[in-house]
C-alpha cells in the first residue's frame, strides 16, 4: 500500500535551481510505490513542477501508484496556476 | 572556475542596471531642459520598469515596490495625465536617485535609508494620479516596447547541487496579485482569449520561469490554464534543466492584449508564443514566436528552424489572417507592422542573400544596423595590455640586439624592424583604445552630487557638461571621480553665491557649475568652473599668513595667492564643512593628482568666478620619460615633471649647510639633489660639473634639480608596478623593462625629495669644485 511507504517530503522553497536535487532525489525512489508529501512547500517554480510531472509519468508508465499527500495551499495553488489542480485530488487506486 | 550561472546572471543584472541608471539620469536631465517628447520620457520609463523587472525576478522587495510606485507616476506622465512640471521633474530626479540607493544597497547587501525612501515614495505619490493606489506591486498594463534587460547566459545548465540563495521568485509571486485559480470557471465567452505559451530551456537558464508568467496571466481575470504535457519524458531521460511542458491559458475577451503581452515582456525571446482570439483571429503577429519557429509545438531550443522562411511566412500571411468577417471579435489595437519586422528581415537576408524577400519588406527603409559591442572581462583586457607591453618591450630589445649586431641602418632586417615597430604602436594603440572610456560614466555620477550639495547649501545650483564623450584610459577614469567631486563640491560650497547674495549682485539666483572635459597636448583636461564670487585674495592671504605658510611681507601675484588654497593644512572656512570639507583639503586633492602624473590649477576672477584645471595623463599604462644615467643604473624620470635640463657651472653650485647644496638657475636658488646618493647607489664623489641637472616641479619642495650623468634621450615605457613585482620603494614610482632587457627604475620625484630631506648625504662623499 502506498501509505506504508516513506513518504518523500519535498523542500519548502521548490525554485528553479531545485528542479536536478528533485530529479535525483524521486530517481532513487524508482521502482515502487510513491507518496509525495507537499506539506512544507511554499513555493513551486516551473522546473520543479516539470520534474514531478515528469514522476507522475514514470510511475504510471512503471505501473507503480504515485500520489501527493498533505499538500500545503502553496503548493496547490501553485499546481492550479500551472495548469494541474487535480493532481492532488484523492485517487480511488491509490488510497489504502 | 566558471561562475556560478545565479552569480553570473545577477552581475550582469547590476550591470544592466548602471546602464538603465545612467539612461534614467540622462533622459530625466533632458525632462528637466524641458524636452519632454514621448522618445525621452519612454527611455525614462523603460529604464525603471526594467529595473523593477529585474529586481522582480532576484527577489528584491523594496527596490521592486519603489520602482514600482516611480513606474506608475512615469507611466501617467507617458500618457499624457500628469504634466512633467519642474516639480515633477524634480521629484523625478530624487526618486532617481532614490533608486540607485536602492540597486546599489540590493548589489552591496547593504541597506537603504528607509525614511528617505519612504518620504520620497510619498513625493512620487502626491504627483499621481490615484497615488495611494500604488503602494503594491502589481502588474500592471504598460506598453514597453522591447525588453531592456536581458542577462545574457551562455550555459544552459543549472547548477544542481548549489541552491541559489538570493534568487527568490516567490518574492514576486508573493507580491503579485493573489488571484485565486485553483478551480477557474471556465470561460466560455465568445471572443476570448487563447494564449499558447510553450518556454524554452533559455527561459529558465535566464532565471525566469513559467509559474511566474502564468501567475500574471492568471491575475489578469479568469483563467483556464491546461498544461500541455505530450512532450514530456520519463524522469531518467529528462534533464532537469530543459524545458518540455507548454501551455495554453484561456482569458476573457475584455482583457487587453497588451496586458497579456506584458507578462511576456521578459519572456517573449525564450518561449513560443501565441495570442489568439477564441474563433482563430490571430492577434497582431509575434516576432518573438516566428522568430522562435511557431510551427514547431515541441519547447525545443536546440532544434534548427528556418527563421528566414517562417518570419517571411509570417509576415505574408498575417494580415490575411486578420478577422474580416463583421461577426468577428473586434481587430486587435495592434495592427501588422511591416516596419517592425524590417530590422530582423535585413539581419536574416545577410545570412540567407539568396531567399527572396517579399516587396513590402524590400521596400521598408533600412533601419541603422545597432552598433555591436560585447561585453568582456577587464581581467583579460589587462592581460592583453600587459601582453602588448611586452611586445613592446621585446621589440626594443630586438632592435638593440640588431643594432649591437653591426647591421647597418639600411639593411633588410632593420627596415624589417622598423615595420614591426610601427605595427607594434599600432597594436598598443589600439589596445589602449579598448580600455578606452567616455569620461561620462564620472560625469553622470555628478548632477546628483549637485542636487544634494545644493540642497545641503540652500543654493540654487545648474551643471552644465560638456565633452563626455571624451575617452580617457579605464585606469584614469576610476581616478577622475574624487578629485572632480570635490572641485565640484568646493565650487558650490565656497565658490557660488546665497541666491540672495547673487541677487543682489546682480546674477541670477541660479549659479552655473561648469564641468567639461577636453584632449588636449595628449592628455585630458578636465576644467570645473563656476560663476560665483571668485577666490576671496585677501581673505586666502591673511590666512596663508596666520598658518604660516607664508610671511606677512611676501610678494605674491594674485595666481600664486589663489593656488595657496592647494597648500597642505589650508582652509578658509571656518569650521570644516561636511561639504566640501570632509576633512581634507585641496593640498589632498593635489597631492592624490600630482601621484597620477596629473596636475591641478585655479584660475579666479573676483566676482565673477573661479576656475580648476585638472590635467592627466592618458593612461597609466604607459609613460613618457627621460631615459637618464646615474652610476651603472639607468633612469627614467616622468617627462611631466621636468621643466628643463642643464649643465651646471661650477660658480652656480652653492653649499647650504653641513650636507645640501643649492643650484644657481637665472635670479633662485633651488635645491640640488644627488640622485644617486638619495637612492643609495650614486658615486663616491659627486660632482655637478660634470653631470646634467634636471630641473623638476616637486610638491613637497617646489623646483627641485636632481643631478644625474647622462640624459639618453626621451621615451615611451611601458609603467610596471614594483609594488606588486617587488615591494614599494621609497623614490622610486615603478618600473620598466629596457630593450636591453635591465629594469630601469621610473622616478618618484616627491618621493625622492622627500627621502632626501629624511636622510640627506653625508658630507664627505662630496667633492664641491670651484
Amino acid at each position: 500500500m502506498i501509505s506504508e511507504t516513506e513518504p518523500l517530503r519535498l523542500g519548502s522553497n521548490l525554485s528553479l535551481d531545485q528542479a536536478g536535487p528533485l530529479r535525483e532525489a524521486l530517481l532513487t525512489r524508482r521502482g515502487s510505490p510513491l507518496c509525495v508529501d507537499a506539506s512544507d512547500v511554499e513555493r513551486l517554480s516551473g522546473p520543479c513542477f516539470q520534474v514531478l510531472a515528469s514522476a507522475r509519468l514514470t510511475w504510471d508508465a512503471d505501473g507503480q501508484p504515485f500520489a501527493f499527500t498533505n499538500a500545503s495551499p502553496a503548493f496547490e495553488n501553485g499546481l492550479a496556476q500551472l495548469g494541474a489542480p487535480d493532481w492532488t485530488r484523492p485517487q480511488e487506486d491509490f488510497l489504502p | 572556475m566558471p561562475m556560478d550561472p545565479m552569480d553570473a546572471i545577477r552581475t550582469t543584472f547590476f550591470i544592466e542596471c548602471d546602464e538603465l541608471l545612467a539612461q534614467l539620469e540622462e533622459g530625466l536631465m533632458a525632462m528637466e531642459e524641458g524636452s519632454a517628447d514621448s522618445e525621452t520620457i519612454n527611455s525614462v520609463f523603460r529604464a525603471v520598469h526594467s529595473v523593477k523587472g529585474g529586481g522582480g525576478a532576484f527577489g528584491l522587495d523594496p527596490l521592486v515596490r519603489f520602482s514600482h510606485v516611480f513606474e506608475t507616476l512615469l507611466d501617467q506622465i507617458r500618457s499624457s495625465q500628469v504634466e512633467p512640471t519642474e516639480a515633477v521633474v524634480a521629484t523625478l530626479l530624487r526618486a532617481a536617485d532614490m533608486l540607485a540607493d536602492h540597486v546599489s544597497a540590493a548589489r552591496d547587501g547593504g541597506g537603504v535609508d528607509e525614511a528617505r525612501s519612504e518620504q520620497i515614495a510619498a513625493a512620487i505619490m502626491s504627483h499621481t494620479i490615484g497615488g495611494s493606489a500604488t503602494g503594491a506591486y502589481e502588474p500592471e498594463p504598460a506598453e514597453i516596447e522591447g525588453i531592456d534587460f536581458k542577462p545574457q547566459m551562455i550555459s544552459l545548465d543549472l547548477p544542481a547541487a548549489e541552491p541559489a540563495a538570493d534568487f527568490d521568485i516567490s518574492a514576486l509571486l508573493a507580491s503579485a496579485a493573489a488571484e485565486p485559480a485553483g478551480e477557474a470557471v471556465a470561460n466560455d465567452e465568445e471572443g476570448g482569449w487563447v494564449v499558447h505559451f510553450a518556454p524554452h530551456a533559455s527561459l529558465y537558464a535566464k532565471a525566469n520561469d513559467s509559474a511566474l508568467v502564468l501567475r500574471e496571466l492568471a491575475s489578469l481575470g479568469e483563467a483556464v490554464i491546461t498544461v500541455n504535457d505530450e512532450a514530456l519524458p520519463t524522469l531518467d531521460e529528462m534533464d532537469p534543466a530543459g524545458a518540455y511542458l507548454g501551455w495554453t491559458v484561456r482569458l476573457p475577451g475584455s482583457v487587453p492584449e497588451d496586458d497579456i503581452r506584458d507578462a511576456f515582456a521578459f519572456v517573449d525571446e525564450d518561449c513560443d508564443l501565441e495570442i489568439t482570439r477564441e474563433g482563430g483571429a490571430q492577434a497582431g503577429p509575434d516576432i518573438a514566436a516566428l522568430l522562435a519557429g511557431a510551427a514547431d509545438p515541441a519547447p525545443s531550443v536546440d532544434e534548427p528552424v528556418d527563421l528566414l522562411s517562417s518570419l517571411l511566412q509570417g509576415a505574408v500571411e498575417a494580415p490575411a489572417a486578420a478577422p474580416v468577417a463583421v461577426a468577428a471579435p473586434p481587430a486587435p489595437d495592434k495592427p501588422f507592422n511591416l516596419m517592425d519586422l524590417a530590422p530582423h528581415v535585413d539581419e536574416l537576408t545577410q545570412s540567407a542573400p539568396s531567399a527572396p524577400a517579399p516587396q513590402q519588406a524590400a521596400n521598408a527603409p533600412p533601419a541603422p544596423p545597432p552598433p555591436q559591442t560585447i561585453r568582456v572581462d577587464l581581467d583579460r583586457v589587462d592581460r592583453l595590455i600587459n601582453l602588448v607591453g611586452e611586445l613592446v618591450i621585446n621589440q626594443a630589445m630586438l632592435a638593440q640586439r640588431v643594432m649591437e649586431s653591426g647591421a647597418g641602418k639600411a639593411t633588410d632586417v632593420n627596415l624589417a624592424l622598423t615595420d614591426l615597430e610601427l605595427l607594434t604602436r599600432g597594436i598598443q594603440d589600439s589596445v589602449m583604445a579598448i580600455r578606452a572610456q567616455p569620461v561620462k560614466s564620472v560625469f553622470q555620477r555628478m548632477p546628483r552630487l549637485v542636487r544634494e550639495v545644493g540642497e545641503a547649501t540652500g543654493k540654487r545650483v545648474k551643471l552644465v557638461t560638456e565633452g563626455e564623450g571624451t575617452e580617457v584610459d579605464k585606469t584614469v577614469v576610476e581616478k577622475l571621480s574624487d578629485p572632480i567631486t570635490h572641485m565640484i563640491r568646493n565650487a558650490i560650497d565656497h565658490g557660488l553665491e546665497t541666491p540672495a547674495e547673487r541677487e543682489a549682485a546682480g546674477k541670477s539666483a541660479e549659479g552655473v557649475v561648469r564641468l567639461t572635459a577636453a584632449h588636449r597636448s595628449g592628455r585630458i583636461v578636465i576644467e570645473v568652473s563656476d560663476d560665483g564670487r571668485g577666490v576671496d585674495r585677501v581673505r586666502v592671504k591673511a590666512k596663508a599668513i596666520e598658518k604660516g605658510l607664508i610671511t606677512a611681507d611676501a610678494q605674491m601675484t594674485d595666481e600664486e595667492i589663489d593656488n595657496l588654497i592647494f597648500a597642505p593644512g589650508f582652509s578658509t572656512a571656518a569650521s570644516v564643512s561636511d561639504i566640501s570639507g570632509r576633512g581634507v583639503g585641496m593640498d589632498v586633492v593635489k597631492r592624490s593628482v600630482q601621484a597620477l602624473g596629473g596636475r591641478i590649477t585655479i584660475i579666479s576672477t573676483p566676482g565673477q568666478g573661479s576656475r580648476f584645471s585638472l590635467s592627466l595623463p592618458l593612461t597609466l599604462a604607459v609613460l613618457d620619460g627621460m631615459v637618464v644615467t646615474v652610476g651603472d643604473q639607468t633612469l627614467v624620470a616622468p617627462l611631466t615633471t621636468i621643466i628643463e635640463s642643464l649643465k651646471p657651472r661650477a660658480g652656480d653650485v652653492r653649499p647650504l649647510g653641513p650636507n645640501n647644496f643649492v643650484l644657481k638657475i637665472r635670479d633662485a636658488f633651488v635645491p640640488l639633489i644627488d640622485t644617486g646618493a638619495a637612492l643609495g647607489f650614486g658615486k663616491s664623489k659627486f660632482d655637478p660639473t660634470e653631470g646634467v641637472a634636471l630641473l623638476v616641479e616637486s610638491e613637497v619642495a617646489g623646483q627641485v634639480a636632481l643631478m644625474v650623468d647622462h640624459i639618453q634621450g626621451q621615451r615611451q615605457v611601458v609603467i610596471k608596478s614594483l609594488e606588486t613585482n617587488y615591494r614599494p620603494t621609497d623614490g622610486v614610482a615603478a618600473a620598466t623593462i629596457l630593450g636591453d632587457g635591465r629594469v630601469a627604475l621610473i622616478l618618484d620625484i616627491d618621493g625622492l625629495v622627500t627621502a632626501h630631506r629624511k636622510a640627506p648625504p653625508r658630507a664627505d662623499t662630496l667633492a664641491m669644485t670651484g
